[in-house]
């Protein structure tokens, strides 16, 4: 993010502060006219509605100040088996999944980048998942895996009885995980194919020519050199903390309640059938939530700019 | 002619051979590193597979019948009679409610070229403003839009929903051009990376015969970032084809077909002729693989462009 900062703000030339030319004033014109409705758009669609989400919080349905919600939401926090602490426990499986499969995609992209047999077809296949609708790809997956599906029925044959993964508390986050992790393989690819790229050819053929095995290339080469994307991707992800997870809705169209809701899912959820009643416990929630987790976020990201960077 | 052709072909085939031995030279592969790469190969292939299987079972399965569908265990099976007929039922029967499935494509168009034109314009306006013009405001602007993007805010889906109702935005088809009208998003910043590397000799030049600031960006700053333009309208219009959230909190009454037939599946019964849906789910998937085949080579080596360094 700094870099692209650095970037823009390059030295343009200054234009002398003396009395308004006619052009200058023609590009004052230009400026704000062009970016007067994205302002404004920014004003009301971001500021207002955060500022009007901290009021939300503190008021009750008939716009009374309180300070139920947000010691509800406390209560909430606290209490082991609340549909809240289930959320927040979702939500964090799904974004460590995320944080695994950095790698795992880095490794991907590594190996598409070796020009492994068939990397423009893997490439293409891999990128599948992004075209086709989750509505159809968690369609066939929750048919497949049923007790009665073909993978069910595998299943099954070998351990004698398969469980109804998606109907069962104690499966189904895990079922949708896996689900999230098959459709999530080339996931980042595009991108860390596009920086594997750019790492000179030269540095490849050194550390061939000194002998250095595809791991070490892999670790010692790679892993640093990439750092700034990797480092990049992983701040978004800390930044996108509270909205990690999958197409929950998709799983959950039956409505079954089995504890698959993430954060995001539980509040959507609230706002789609409760409507106004909800505002007020959502707008707290996200408030408690925003109060105790950005700062963690805003230190982690922190720790991680921090880490040095390779030139090359 | 062919004369011409041949020697293309020589020049082609003389550069290939020298691209080879260069690519040779730098991928000789060791014993184990071969291993490496066939198990690498055998898991890459594997999960490819599973990609074939999940579009042979879908194309197989919809063209059941659906009584012969309902015996699930022979899911596997090929139709003992192919019912292409399904795919006419799709459009007749797949409705939710008051809204055709071709209602549905009709939506899923609109939402489609308003996401993928008007939301990949508005930072490209943004980020050249930022990044070409210097005045009062700009670092401020600048930084409001990181600040924006880099704030960790959770839960304010609630006060957004409040305001649309306010506005009249609820169940509005104007809600989605309003929502694309960000002109802040990520995209913003690779922009306005962009437009700072353009060099302004040729916007002098104009400006020296008189065009103005709307003159020089149209006519000549903006297209030379056509190529990121149109990337990102591929990938929106990709991504923007298979939304579905949205519309089911925001636009009830215009449901988009990936949004609609997830719709019609929830209210299903057991007894709902599942291959017909399926066939309904093989139509929705036909739009984006098409400007995928058309467009891949940009979608996939372009989205790159000045983008991250690293």
């Amino acid at each position: 993010m700094e870099k692209i900062t650095e970037y823009t703000q390059s030295p343009q030339t200054k234009p002398p502060r003396k009395k308004m030319m006619p052009k200058k004033r023609k590009d004052l014109i230009f400026v704000w006219s062009m970016l007067s409705l994205f302002i404004v758009y920014w004003i009301v669609f971001f500021l207002y509605v955060n500022i009007d989400s901290i009021f939300l919080a503190f008021q009750d349905l008939h716009g009374t100040w309180t300070f139920d919600n947000i010691s509800n939401a406390f209560r909430d926090l606290g209490s082991g088996d609340s549909e809240f602490r289930i959320a927040i426990k979702n939500t964090m499986i799904y974004f460590l999944k995320d944080v695994v499969m950095i790698p795992l995609q880095l490794f991907i992209a590594y190996f598409l980048h070796k020009k492994i047999v068939g990397t423009k077809f893997f490439r293409i296949m891999f990128y599948l998942p992004s075209l086709i609708s989750s509505v159809v790809m968690v369609t066939v997956y929750s048919t497949m895996i049923a007790p009665y599906g073909p993978i069910g029925q595998m299943i099954e044959q070998i351990f004698g009885s398969c469980p109804q993964f998606l109907a069962d508390s104690r499966y189904a986050t895990w079922a949708i995980v896996f689900y999230t992790v098959w459709i999530g393989w080339g996931g980042n690819m595009l991108l860390f194919g596009g920086s594997l790229a750019r790492i000179p050819t030269e540095i490849f053929e050194a550390a061939k020519l000194d002998g250095v095995g595809p791991f070490r290339e892999l670790f010692e080469l790679i892993f640093p050199l990439m750092w700034p994307t990797l480092s990049t991707v992983l701040v978004l992800n800390l930044t996108g903390l509270f909205n990690a997870g999958g197409p929950i809705l998709l799983f959950d169209s039956s409505q079954l309640n089995v504890g698959i809701q993430t954060l995001n899912y539980w509040m959507f959820v609230k706002v789609w059938k409760f409507g106004a009643s909800a505002y007020n416990e959502v707008a707290a929630i996200g408030l408690v939530l925003t109060l105790i987790g950005a700062p963690i976020i805003m230190f982690i990201r922190w720790l991680i700019d921090r880490t040095p960077k390779v030139e090359y | 002619m062919s004369a011409t052709i041949k020697s293309k072909n020589g020049t082609a085939r003389s550069k290939r051979r020298f691209f080879q031995r260069k690519v040779d030279a730098l991928n000789r592969r060791s014993k184990s590193e071969k291993i490496l790469f066939t198990i690498v190969f055998v898991i890459f292939a594997i999960q490819t597979f599973t990609m074939f299987f999940v579009l042979w079972w879908l194309i197989n399965n919809s063209l059941k019948d659906p009584f012969e569908y309902a015996q699930l265990k022979n899911s596997l099976h090929f139709p003992e009679q192919m019912q292409f007929g399904n795919y006419i039922q799709a459009f007749k029967t797949l409705n939710t409610g008051e809204i055709t499935f071709f209602e549905m494509i009709l939506n899923s168009l609109y939402y489609t070229v308003v996401c993928s034109f008007l939301g990949s314009f508005c930072p490209a306006v943004t980020g050249y403003v930022l990044a070409k013009y210097r005045f009062k405001g700009r670092n401020l602007i600048y930084s409001i839009a990181i600040l924006t993007l880099t704030l960790p805010i959770v839960g304010s889906g609630a006060a957004y929903m409040k305001l649309l109702h306010n506005l009249g935005l609820y169940d509005n088809p104007l809600f989605y051009i309003v929502n694309n009208f960000n002109g802040f998003g990520a995209n913003f910043l690779i922009y306005s990376a962009f437009f700072s590397g353009l060099s302004w000799s040729y916007a002098e030049a104009a400006e020296i015969d008189g065009a103005n600031p709307w003159q020089i960006f149209f006519k000549i700053m903006f297209p030379q970032a056509l190529p990121i333009y149109f990337t990102y309208v591929i990938i929106c219009a990709i991504a923007c084809w298979n939304e579905y959230n949205l519309m089911i909190l925001y636009m009830p009454s215009y449901l988009s077909l990936a949004a609609g037939l997830y719709t019609f599946q929830a209210r299903a019964t057991r007894a709902a002729n599942y291959p017909v849906y399926f066939a309904g789910l093989i139509v929705s998937m036909i739009p984006t693989l098409i400007i995928f085949g058309t467009f891949s080579d940009k979608v996939m080596t372009s989205l790159s462009v000045g983008g991250l360094k690293g």
